[in-house]
């Protein structure tokens, strides 16, 4: 352990002190303060600690009181088979993780942060040896500056340290001639001790934070809001509290006065306690003095070596979970480095990750849920893009979860933290935001371990439905966003409830609960405002529709307005910034899956990641895949524009304008001729006879410029094939009729087909067969609907025609595959349609429905004692097997004169 | 005899020199002619049209719309019918609004072209990102879940109760793209005393399904 300073005042409890009594630390806190001669004044720097090494020791872990020893060992690690994540939740892991989980052997909190300033004073002084490229013990900032071009990658923060604050140390020690120009050796040493002392105020600054986040109204018994000596000391008395909160006390009632003048929120003096307030500006302060801002190095370095060691020899963590674990942290590392970030945010992440691990978990929350937190944080702060919303309407605050990972993953840390630890958090501005317990139950989406792609994780669960909190609770106190297990298809489980009345209910929207956070791009702005503390006005972009221009968000009037921004955002390194969009629009109507399932467009929100030649790069909250976070994915700046449109009319007008300007420039963009037809659909402008006549105008006009290209010999294959597997989805998401009217059309209009012949074969054979199936199954029970007959016949008809317009190859396939089978199971369908047979096809279909598929040999068997149970299912799937049923049936059936089966 | 003029009839038709001259569906449409017509009553049902993969299908003509509601996961959306009058029933038709990872659509996929089986914890635990939950024992408490045909579509049956409803609970998954991703949800959901009482109304609705 280094020495301890004696230039440092000590005025927090030393180890040495394991009680020390609240009189004693208040005449600390009020004692005047000493400071190192040696060391330049600050304002904020008188106010805050002065801890020593050993302070640090306490500072990191929490005092070992009498009851350490009696603690019980840390169960075994559980087993290494399991995949790079968490031990699932067993009773024995679970009473692993109840149990103090620091090894006994592990060094301690004081040697991990010796250790680490050891290494960061190495890392500083060979970076001051290697600048000095003329031997004269003085660095200029030129010298630096070469040196660091050639310096190894885990070299460069002490270079970039000393860069950054070459103004400030050389300036310590008044040892040059005249102007103080250049970093000599003694005002280095002096600025490593200064780092040193930095460091630990912060982590002091830190635990008194988020000892009020999680304490404050649990101490102020006047509910006054103001926290008194009194109530302080009443608190560190308990006999109930913990010896890390007690340590954490100890250094509240150091620092008392400190702490109730950093926020002016009294009338008069400052002599009430400290506010919450208090406590936030107290950090604030310290973290905008010179010296915090140049403490990034260390502090990461410090926290990180905290951490490792913390999961090293933790119970919940497997080999794989660890790894997992450093790889994230690496990553996280390695984007703080490239990008602006500052390291501090890093630093604070993995205190808070940390901080976790440190509890044993606060009910509903398990030890293990604790270490699920901890990891995901570190993984949602290395990668932000896997971000998702899962299958909650929350890409809004999905978005600005993002925006705040990428930006200052420390604030999310924090948040998430104090959420799972104590149901509350503490805005910058005072204001606690609350989550109820049965929010922090985990949901569909978080039980899922690992998290799959495009579910949310439970860290993102606690992060989004506190983020909606956390803006209800300052602009509308009585509303709250909860999160219950879903009930049903339909259902979220989101719960927007408002508890101004009595009972309280549902907020409406429309007349149903509004069952979504109700947020658009102006509640985003202001709850991005209010976790970070501040926001840019442009951090969140949307065109008219989706906001108001109230300063919260910039509305965008203009493709080039829209453009000037983005390149403001990208000279000035501010991305991401939070996006507006609407779904009915590409490409976003193509990636949530274009209708063939059902659904309908509709507001969404994406973050903006870079802007480059012309193309945006856009997370997505739908799963990786549905990102557009490379160049080759990118959105163009225009597309995404239309996109961007609230209504379609708008968007149809644009892209008419494309459309035309196409026209006049003699070229052809097929997507956006289709593109209008189906938004004039969406819009309800035209109806389904007018989306066939306009798109069979598109389909023979783009068939004629085609059949041009290829005389011209300019018809290029890929674009071709990318149109007819547009087409081809287009049309699978029709209705038959019109599937069939289109694909007859494309057939019969000269030029090359915008489907292939395949293509076409293979869309008839689907209609066909499912027309067929529908009309095998009411044979198989009886009797045919008259309308379904009538249809089918028709269909039927419709079906031939655009065969006989196919190659001979291909009807005979059509043939062989499609028409026979049908025949043969219709021939067999009204022998089984027969009441007597049709009653036994029911029961064992629907014994079918409920186990697997059985052997041949069985199925009578089987049927018998299905036929004796009452009907459970739905009956609506009719299971396949029927493979087996009825070939076993038409085998008796075949034997029936009467009827004949087509061999 | 009869064998033997179908041997011939089927050389024929595999004639290429036949196909211009002779309907393909010649038998075909005969076969359906012979099917007796069910009674007309079966026509006064509500027709629900377009919905995903749903060309067309029927409902009883006491079931009507009860709730629709849009944007879920911006894109998504569920569309409810129920029995006039009678609470906690109700056959929903639902679309999460956006893909599901091509992991689990390969998984998806990979269900539903083995033969109609009962599915395995690994083949659940492989859905379970599509699943919502169902093969959550916190949230579901699963009875059955196999593969079957509805009108020559396979598709995947949950049954269960939701454990936050009380609802007992028949989901069917049906893969609306040919990747498994885009998923369309059709749920039956009662009380259980009520559960069996429309189970037949949904049995038939389910049965009309005409598929797109």
């Amino acid at each position: 352990m280094p020495p301890e300073s004696s230039e440092s005042q000590l005025r927090r409890p030393s180890e040495a002190e394991t009680e020390p009594s609240a009189s004693a630390l208040r005449n600390e806190a009020l004692a005047p303060k000493v400071r190192d001669s040696e060391t330049k004044e600050s304002s904020f720097v008188t106010k805050s600690l002065h801890a020593t090494d050993s302070d640090i020791s306490a500072l990191a872990a929490p005092k070992q009181g009498p009851k350490a020893e009696t603690r019980k060992e840390p169960a075994k690690p559980a087993a290494a088979s399991k995949a790079p994540e968490l031990v699932e939740n067993t009773p024995a892991a679970g009473a692993a993780a109840e149990v103090k989980t620091q090894s006994p052997k592990a060094p301690s909190a004081a040697e991990i942060a010796a250790n680490a300033f050891s290494d960061y004073q190495k890392r500083m002084e060979a970076a001051f040896t290697a600048s000095d490229a003329n031997g004269d013990q003085y660095l200029s900032l030129g010298e630096i500056a070469a040196a660091s071009r050639n310096a190894p990658s885990d070299q460069m923060g002490a270079y970039k340290e000393l860069i950054e604050n070459f103004s400030r140390i050389k300036d310590l020690k008044n040892d040059e001639w005249g102007w103080e120009s250049q970093i000599s050796k003694e005002d280095l040493r002096i600025y490593l001790k200064e780092q040193k002392e930095n460091r630990s105020k912060i982590a002091d600054i830190r635990e008194m934070s988020n000892w009020a986040s999680e304490n404050y109204d649990k101490t102020d018994s006047f509910r006054d809001g103001f926290l008194s000596l009194e109530e302080l000391t009443s608190r560190y008395n308990d006999k109930n509290i913990s010896p890390a909160e007690k340590s954490v006390l100890g250094k509240v009632i150091a620092n008392y006065q400190g702490l109730e003048d950093a926020h002016d929120d009294e009338f008069g003096f400052e002599n009430d306690g400290p506010t919450k307030a208090d406590f936030l500006a107290y950090k604030e302060q310290f973290e905008a003095t010179a010296e915090a801002k140049s403490l990034g190095e260390l502090d990461l370095a410090t926290e990180k070596a905290a951490l490792l060691e913390k999961v090293k020899n933790d119970p919940r963590f497997d080999d794989a979970a660890r790894k997992s674990l450093q790889a994230n942290m690496k990553d996280l590392e390695t984007r703080a480095m490239s990008s602006n970030m500052d390291l501090k945010q890093v630093a604070e992440t993995y205190f808070h990750a940390r901080r976790l691990l440190d509890n044993p978990g606060t009910e509903p929350l398990s030890a293990l849920d604790n270490a699920l937190l901890s990891t995901q944080i570190v993984e949602s702060a290395a990668h932000p893009e896997r971000l998702d919303q899962g299958s909650h309407n929350t890409c809004n605050v999905n978005s600005l979860e993002t925006v705040v990972f990428y930006k200052s993953p420390a604030v999310a840390a924090e948040l998430i933290a104090n959420i799972a630890l104590s149901g509350r958090h503490l805005l910058k501005d005072g204001t606690s935001v609350a989550v109820d317990k049965d929010s922090l139950a985990k949901d569909a989406d978080s039980l899922l371990l690992p998290t799959p792609e495009g579910a949310r994780s439970y860290a993102s669960q606690l992060f989004q439905i506190a983020a909606v909190n956390a803006y209800y609770a300052k602009f509308s106190p009585h509303i709250k966003y909860e999160q219950r297990a879903s009930t049903g298809a339909g259902d979220t489980g989101e719960r927007l409830v408002d508890y101004s009345r009595k009972p309280p209910v549902e907020v409406l929207e429309d007349g149903v609960p509004a069952r979504h956070p109700m947020f658009a791009a102006d509640q985003v702005f202001e709850t991005l405002k209010i976790l970070q503390g501040k926001a840019a006005r442009d951090s969140v972009l949307f065109a008219a529709g989706y906001g108001y221009d109230t300063g919260r968000g910039t509305m965008l009037e203009s493709k080039e307005e829209f453009k000037q921004t983005l390149d403001t955002l990208k000279k000035e390194g501010r991305f991401p910034v939070v996006l507006s969009v609407n779904t009915v629009m590409e490409p976003f109507w193509s990636d949530s899956g274009g209708g063939l399932a059902g659904g309908s467009g509709g507001g969404h929100v994406v973050v903006i990641t870079d802007y480059l030649d012309g193309k945006v790069l856009c997370d997505n909250s739908w799963g990786r895949a549905k990102d557009h976070l490379s160049k080759e994915r990118g959105i163009d700046v225009h597309d995404l524009y239309i996109a961007m449109q609230s209504r379609p009319e708008k968007a149809i007008a644009m892209l008419e304008r494309d459309v035309k300007w196409n026209k006049e420039n003699k070229t052809v963009d097929i997507f956006k001729e289709f593109e209008i037809v189906r938004l004039k659909r969406a819009a309800g402008q035209i109806n389904d006879q007018s989306m066939y006549e306009q798109l069979g105008k598109a389909y023979i006009d783009t068939q004629a410029s085609w059949e041009k290209l290829k005389a011209e010999n300019k018809l290029d294959p890929k674009e071709q094939e990318r149109v007819r597997k547009l087409v081809g989805q287009s049309l699978e998401g029709m209705a038959p009729d019109m599937r069939l009217a289109l694909g007859e059309l494309i057939l019969r209009a000269p030029g090359e087909k915008l489907i292939s012949p395949e293509q076409s074969k293979e869309m008839l054979a689907r209609i066909f067969d499912s027309l067929a199936e529908g009309i095998i199954s009411e044979g198989n029970r009886g009797s045919l609907d008259q309308g379904k007959r009538d249809t089918c016949l028709s269909y039927m008809q419709k079906i031939e025609e655009q065969l006989a317009l196919l190659p001979d190859p291909l009807k005979e396939d059509f043939k062989k595959n499609h028409i026979r089978p049908v025949e043969e199971k219709l021939t067999a369908a009204w022998r089984l349609g027969q009441p007597q047979v049709a009653a036994k096809t029911e029961l064992a279909a629907q014994a079918v429905r409920v186990r697997p598929a059985r052997s041949e040999k069985n199925v009578e068997k089987q049927e018998k004692h299905e036929a004796a149970k009452p009907s459970h299912t739905a009956g609506s799937v009719k299971p396949k097997p029927s493979h087996s049923v009825s070939k076993n049936e038409s085998k008796k059936e075949n034997k029936s004169p009467k009827k004949s089966v087509r061999k | 005899m009869r064998e033997q003029e179908f041997q011939k009839e089927n050389n024929n038709l595999l004639s290429s020199s036949n196909l211009a001259n002779e309907s393909l569906f010649a038998h075909v449409r005969e076969e359906i002619m012979k099917a007796p017509l069910s009674p007309a009553s079966n026509r006064t049902a509500i027709s629900i049209k377009d919905i995903g993969q749903i060309a067309e299908m029927s409902l009883p003509g006491a079931w009507g719309p009860s709730q629709e509601k849009n944007g879920f996961g911006a894109t998504g959306s569920y569309k409810e019918f129920a029995p006039g009058g009678v609470p906690d029933v109700h056959l929903g038709f639902f679309y999460r609004g956006r893909q599901i990872s091509s992991e689990s659509g390969d998984s998806f996929n990979r269900v539903l072209k083995g033969s109609p089986h009962q599915l395995s914890k690994d083949e659940l635990d492989a859905l379970s990102p599509m699943l919502r939950g169902m093969n959550q024992a916190e949230l579901f408490d699963l009875k059955s879940a196999s593969t079957g045909d509805i009108n020559g579509k396979r598709v995947l049956l949950l049954s269960g109760t939701n454990l936050a409803s009380g609802l007992e609970t028949q989901t069917i998954f049906i893969e609306a793209d040919r990747e498994g991703r885009v998923v369309q949800e059709i749920e039956y959901q009662a009380a259980q005393d009520k559960f069996q009482i429309f189970q037949s109304d949904v049995q038939k609705a389910v049965r009309s399904i005409v598929w797109k």
